[in-house]
């Protein structure tokens, strides 16, 4: 079983209802790809440390996932680069199972 | 004894809660210039682990943009 985090970015002036949509998808590529998710994580939204189309802020979303399925990280990247929605993303491998210990709470409170 | 008590010490290897992690940017953030560059660890002290991962942690930190490639120090902000 091979863990993985993939942290993205959303356009923050899409409607609530929109992001929620989004989310979901997200979520529904995960489980389409025989992704199983561990952890989500929504860290708002947050001044970007440089401008990504132009937007200077972005919603991050962090998801810990884990999965057989060696193509996934490839699949899941490609569409999210199609994503209209997505400004950034990035997965990550991560060398043991995560915690469910809260990034957001330890190291990342908005400002 | 007073260069001896001036020898920088790495600061992940002295507090071991603390992990090197792209998410914490904040901590991130004291190891790069107001430019936004990566300090050397002959300055700040790291040792040649935690520096290796500092740096790579860094990177990542700047492809999802919590932290600047660069930053125009001449240009006034906020």
């Amino acid at each position: 079983m091979r863990y993985y985090e993939t942290l993205f970015v959303v356009n923050p002036n899409i409607e609530q209802e929109k992001f929620m949509q989004l989310i979901q998808a997200v979520k529904g590529e995960i489980a389409r790809l025989n992704g199983a998710i561990l952890n989500f994580e929504d860290w708002g939204k947050r001044r970007l440390a440089y401008p990504i189309k132009k937007h200077r802020y972005g919603s991050y979303i962090l998801i810990q996932l884990e999965s057989e399925n060696i193509s996934l990280v490839k699949e899941l990247e490609g569409w999210m680069r199609l994503n209209q929605g997505i400004l950034a993303y990035m997965t990550v491998v991560l060398d043991e199972k995560p915690t469910d210990q809260s990034v957001v709470a330890s190291q990342v409170a908005p400002e | 004894m007073a260069l001896l008590s001036k020898r920088k010490i790495c600061k992940f290897c002295e507090n071991h809660e603390e992990k090197v992690d792209y998410k914490n940017y904040k901590v991130l953030r004291r190891f790069v210039t107001e430019q936004g560059k990566i300090i050397p660890s002959r300055i700040t002290g790291t040792c040649s682990r935690h520096q290796r991962e500092l740096t790579k942690a860094i990177k990542r930190a700047r492809n999802i943009a919590l932290l600047p490639y660069s930053y125009d120090v001449t240009q006034s902000y906020k």
